[in-house]
């Protein structure tokens, strides 16, 4: 039965470790409420992707990640204390076009929003807040 | 991650295993410059045994996979694991996979 783990928070330090720590948080999170594997695998690249933006472009300090299963679904938030940047916003890339001819950026907001059923970004108290949720079934 | 390379005359394939994130892209791609240094005019990349690809290891391979074209050269993926070959199809990135002989 899914939805049976106590929900995740914690407030990490933005370092070179970040993706790899939050990875492994999502693992075991994700064990403890047995959550399908490929629910885990968008959770997993939609987090790389994002993590990744805030490590690149955000200056942030700290991270909170959250992640619960309510409603059937499994929901996780980002909140920074970086530069205001939505990465929602970022034009996507065209993937009809041959890859030799394609620009190289804005794939990885393409994984996040093919991956999540739901992705919201807001700035508030002075932090971006990113909202994600995918269905379990 | 883990690199192998097997190395048959100008002929190179990459063997990456496990998961292919933001730091492991980095590693891939030093990997991927030094071969340039070589005698190699062929690398094939085996993603067979990798199971998560990201975004920065996608722009690795494609812009390798340009740079070696425009020399000439051939730079493609040969093998993709069900998680590689996941994404791949959702970035629309299906031409950079061609079977090895």
């Amino acid at each position: 039965m899914n939805g049976e783990a106590v929900p995740l928070d914690v407030t990490l330090a933005v370092t070179p470790a970040l993706t790899r720590d939050v990875h492994a948080r999502l693992e075991a999170f994700a064990e403890a409420a047995r959550l399908p594997r490929k629910v885990v695998f968008a959770a997993d690249t939609a987090l790389e992707e994002l993590l990744q933006n805030v490590l690149d472009h955000s200056g942030a300090r700290e991270v909170r990640f959250r992640a619960a299963v309510e409603g059937g679904e499994l929901r996780l938030e980002l909140a920074d204390d970086g530069i205001p940047f939505d990465p929602l916003a970022m034009e996507l890339p065209a993937t009809d076009r041959s890859p030799d001819l394609r620009p190289v950026g804005g794939l990885g907001v393409l994984m996040v929003r093919k991956m999540m059923d739901r992705v919201r970004y807001e700035r508030r108290d002075g932090c971006n807040r990113l909202t994600l949720a995918k269905l379990l079934a | 991650m883990a690199i192998r390379k097997n190395l048959a005359g100008t002929e190179c394939e990459l063997v990456v295993d496990g998961r292919v994130d933001g730091p492991a892209a980095h590693e891939l791609e030093i990997e991927v410059l030094a071969l340039a240094k070589t005698d190699a005019t062929t690398v094939y990349v085996n993603l067979a045994g990798a199971n998560f690809l990201c975004s920065a290891a996608i722009r690795v391979l494609l812009q390798h996979r340009r740079q070696w074209k425009a020399k000439g050269k051939k730079f493609v993926v040969s093998r993709t694991s069900p998680e590689v070959d996941e994404i791949l199809e959702l970035t629309g990135m299906r031409d950079l996979i061609v079977e090895s002989a």
